[in-house]
């Protein structure tokens, strides 16, 4: 089974090093990429409508988004009741203490600096595995 | 009682008494008279002038007696009994010592009659008396020979007179005298005595001291050489109207001259004595030195009159507020200007500016009630600055001080308020800007990363998917740019600590926190570490001090100079850094010295300056380092600077202000 996986990246840069990231640790996706934050929100009004826009598994989150702020689209995205529970991954190239705290209080699973080091940058791989599979185990009880 | 009216009194009574001793004589020549051989003894004319002398005698306040050649009382005036409760029967025939006179008494006069007989001349004398009966007094004698016909002593006339009054008059006066002189003469006020025509009659040894002079050279000088010459006018005038008697200003003061020229200020209080008909006799003149008070005085009235000044130029509101109510007793120019067309004095506080926030008529009635003082910085105050009806803010340091009654009640306030409104908004509008700069920090090595980080990763992943079809110089072009990136890197990490608003953390007052250096150089040590070991460098430290400071960016001063002291080695000698302390002046000297490659001494200054880099090729650092190194420490309120000499090593040196916290 497929991971769904979205992504909200405006640069084309990183959602390239994400992909790489996530094939370098073998993993099976389909991946949703919302360039700012209104694509976010349409990608979200659209969700379980079409067979198309699937509930994600993890969302990939830039805090960086053009057109609205990153920490909106995260309080909306756990808004939706589907979404509470899905883990978030902050990405972000900020390092400061502010930011961190920030997510973490509006419910990000975990926080991930862009490294300018690429094997570090591919580590986001290995961490999209874990706290995906972590969900994926507890559905998969659930249901 | 005048001495010159004794004098007169006296001169009285030897009248009387001489009139008396003539009509004794009479007396006994007519007693004599009366001998019935006598042919006499029936003249009418005798017996009728017998009588009249009897009556006189009688009569007389003095007590007159006769005495008999073997000194025994032939007769003794009415007086005399009745002060003895005695008939003229019970003392004719008796001599002085029957009667009961004191033995020493009486043997004296028994004396003086025989001297009266055989001298023929009169005695006087004086003698107290105090009888068996409780007659206690002072009392004046004549005894007068009674020399018959034939020119023989017939008898011995005797008058006496009780002058214990007079005497008792005459003791307090002797005793008045004495007691004047005496202190006059050891008076430690000065004294002198001139006569109404202002001659010296008599000065007091503390007043020659006051003016330096003796007596001679005082006498020479005369008075109005010693005083003040302004001073000249007044004193006559003083004097003059003591003796004219016109209206006397009880207190002169004034100034006298010293010997050795300088001025001395006395308080002058005069008397003139007058005899009975009022005439002046004498003038007495007590004079107090009355320089030192002189000297407080104007002291006190200096330190007044700065105060006053003080009060009146000072840019800042000084008011004085008596009673629970807050009246304005006092209000400096500074707060009237403050507050321009309002009524200050006399007036309730709170009517003056009802538009004060309650906290500060809070901050007043807390200062009344315990008696504390209270001070505040940066209070917010607004008021309508211009009674325009606008209330704008203002900030102010305040002190409200209480003001005590002698028992200690605090019945009013003294306040002082230092309008520092322009300070505050400068102050915030730095702080604004100061954030504002390390907001563009932020942003700026958040933007200049990112492209950075682009750059490395993608040349990364080039060099990963193109490596096997590289050849060795396009693999060196990828190893420079990933060097570059990496510098770069560095270069954007270190600007960003550079920007960093370095302000120290301070406590509610404004003052700087403490911190241990012992502390800040064990993380620079520990961030360090492994360097250290590489290097295999021998670092040793004095105990440090608290300083006020930052722990943490203190931290970084340490550990920018120790990576120095490592990176900086000679190649031979492996690096000892030794970390010291000490104390000059007020200020605490932090030392960090090494054994490495060292620098010229005219560089001492460039090597803080920002980029600023003495070895460019051989050794990798941005530059920034000391001039972080300086920022910090200057901003902390100290100084840092650098001695070297090349190829002995370098030491660093950094002042701190003390922690005011042991």
């Amino acid at each position: 089974m497929k991971l769904n996986v979205l992504l909200a990246e405006d640069n084309r840069g990183d959602v390239f090093l994400v992909h790489e990231a996530l094939r370098a640790h073998g993993l099976e996706y389909e991946m949703h990429v919302a360039t700012d934050g209104s694509d976010v929100e349409r990608y979200l009004k659209l969700l379980g409508s079409t067979p198309d826009a699937l509930y994600p598994d993890v969302f990939l989150l830039d805090l960086n988004l053009p057109k609205s702020d990153g920490y909106d689209v995260l309080n909306r995205f756990r808004c939706q009741p589907e979404c509470a529970n899905v883990p978030v991954i902050i990405i972000s190239s900020s390092d400061a203490p502010k930011d961190r705290q920030k997510a973490e209080l509006l419910g990000a699973t975990t926080y991930f600096r862009k490294p300018p080091d690429l094997m570090a940058f591919l580590l986001l791989g290995e961490l999209v595995k874990k706290v995906a599979g972590t969900v994926r185990k507890n559905r998969i009880t659930d249901t | 009682m005048d001495v010159s009216e004794i004098r007169a009194d006296e001169d009285e009574l030897l009248r009387l008494r001489v009139q008396n001793v003539e009509l004794r004589k009479e007396i006994a020549l007519l007693r004599a008279d009366q001998k019935p051989t006598s042919a006499e003894v029936t003249n009418p004319r005798a017996e009728q002038h017998l009588h009249a002398l009897e009556i006189a005698l009688t009569h007389s306040p003095d007590f007159n007696y006769v005495f008999d050649l073997e000194g025994r009382f032939t007769y003794a005036n009415r007086p005399l009994l009745m002060l003895w409760q005695k008939t003229l029967g019970e003392i004719v025939g008796k001599t002085v010592s029957e009667l009961d006179y004191p033995l020493e008494l009486g043997e004296k006069v028994k004396r003086q009659i025989h001297q009266v007989i055989h001298t023929r001349q009169p005695v006087r004398d004086e003698t107290s008396y105090i009888s068996t009966s409780g007659v206690d007094g002072f009392y004046e004698y004549i005894f007068v020979p009674v020399v018959g016909p034939d020119g023989a002593v017939e008898a011995v006339s005797g008058s006496t007179r009780d002058i214990t009054d007079r005497k008792r008059v005459e003791d307090a006066l002797k005793q008045s005298e004495t007691r004047f002189s005496a202190a006059f003469a050891q008076s430690p006020v000065g004294m002198f005595l001139m006569t109404p025509e202002w001659q010296c009659v008599e000065v007091n040894q503390a007043f020659l001291d006051m003016l330096g002079h003796t007596k001679e050279e005082l006498m020479a000088l005369g008075f109005d050489r010693v005083t003040h010459p302004d001073d000249v006018y007044e004193t006559h005038r003083y004097a003059e109207s003591h003796r004219n008697s016109e209206y006397i200003p009880p207190i002169l003061e004034k100034r006298y001259l010293h010997k050795d020229g300088h001025d001395v200020w006395a308080r002058v209080s005069g008397a003139m004595r007058r005899a009975a008909g009022g005439e002046p006799t004498e003038f007495l003149a007590i004079v107090e030195n009355i320089t030192d008070r002189k000297r407080i005085e104007k002291a006190l009235a200096d330190s007044q009159a700065q105060l006053q000044q003080v009060f009146l130029q000072a840019p800042v509101a000084i008011v004085m507020f008596r009673g629970p109510d807050f009246e304005v007793e006092l209000a400096n120019p500074f707060y009237q200007a403050m507050l321009p067309g309002r009524q200050l004095e006399g007036r309730r506080f709170r009517d003056i500016m009802p538009e004060l926030p309650q906290d500060v008529f809070d901050a007043l009635q807390r200062v009344l009630d315990t008696g504390e003082a209270f001070t505040a910085s940066d209070w917010l105050i607004p008021y309508d600055r211009d009674g325009a009806g606008v209330i704008e803010n203002a900030w102010f340091n305040c002190v409200f001080h209480p003001l005590r009654e002698l028992n200690g009640e605090v019945s009013g306030i003294i306040a002082i308020g230092n309008d520092v409104t322009v300070q505050v908004l400068a102050r915030k509008t730095l702080e604004r800007a100061n954030k504002g700069l390390e907001e563009f920090a932020y942003v700026a090595s958040h933007d200049l990363q990112e492209p950075l980080r682009m750059v490395n990763i993608y040349t990364q992943l080039m060099a990963r998917d193109l490596r096997p079809h590289m050849n060795d110089t396009s693999r060196e072009f990828a190893d420079q740019v990933e060097k570059g990136v990496k510098r770069m890197d560095q270069l954007l990490k270190d600007l960003l600590n550079f920007c960093r608003d370095i302000h120290p953390d301070r406590d509610e007052t404004g003052v700087l926190q403490s911190a241990d250096l012992n502390a800040s150089l064990a993380q620079a040590l520990n961030t360090l570490q492994n360097r250290i070991e590489a290097e295999e460098a021998v670092i040793s430290a004095d105990f440090l001090p608290s300083v006020r400071g930052d722990e943490s960016q203190l931290a970084q001063v340490f550990q920018n100079l120790i990576s120095n002291a490592l990176k900086y080695r000679k190649a031979m000698d492996s690096p000892t850094i030794k970390i010291t302390s000490r104390r000059e002046g007020s200020d605490l000297i932090v030392s960090v010295k090494d054994n490495g490659i060292g620098f010229a001494e005219e560089y001492a200054e460039r090597v803080f300056g920002l980029f600023k880099r003495l070895h460019k090729e051989e050794y990798s650092g941005t530059g920034l380092g000391l001039a972080i190194c300086k920022r910090i420490v200057e901003r902390s309120g100290g100084r840092i600077w650098a001695n070297s000499v090349v190829g002995e090593g370098s030491t660093f040196s950094f002042t701190l202000p003390e922690s005011a916290k042991k």
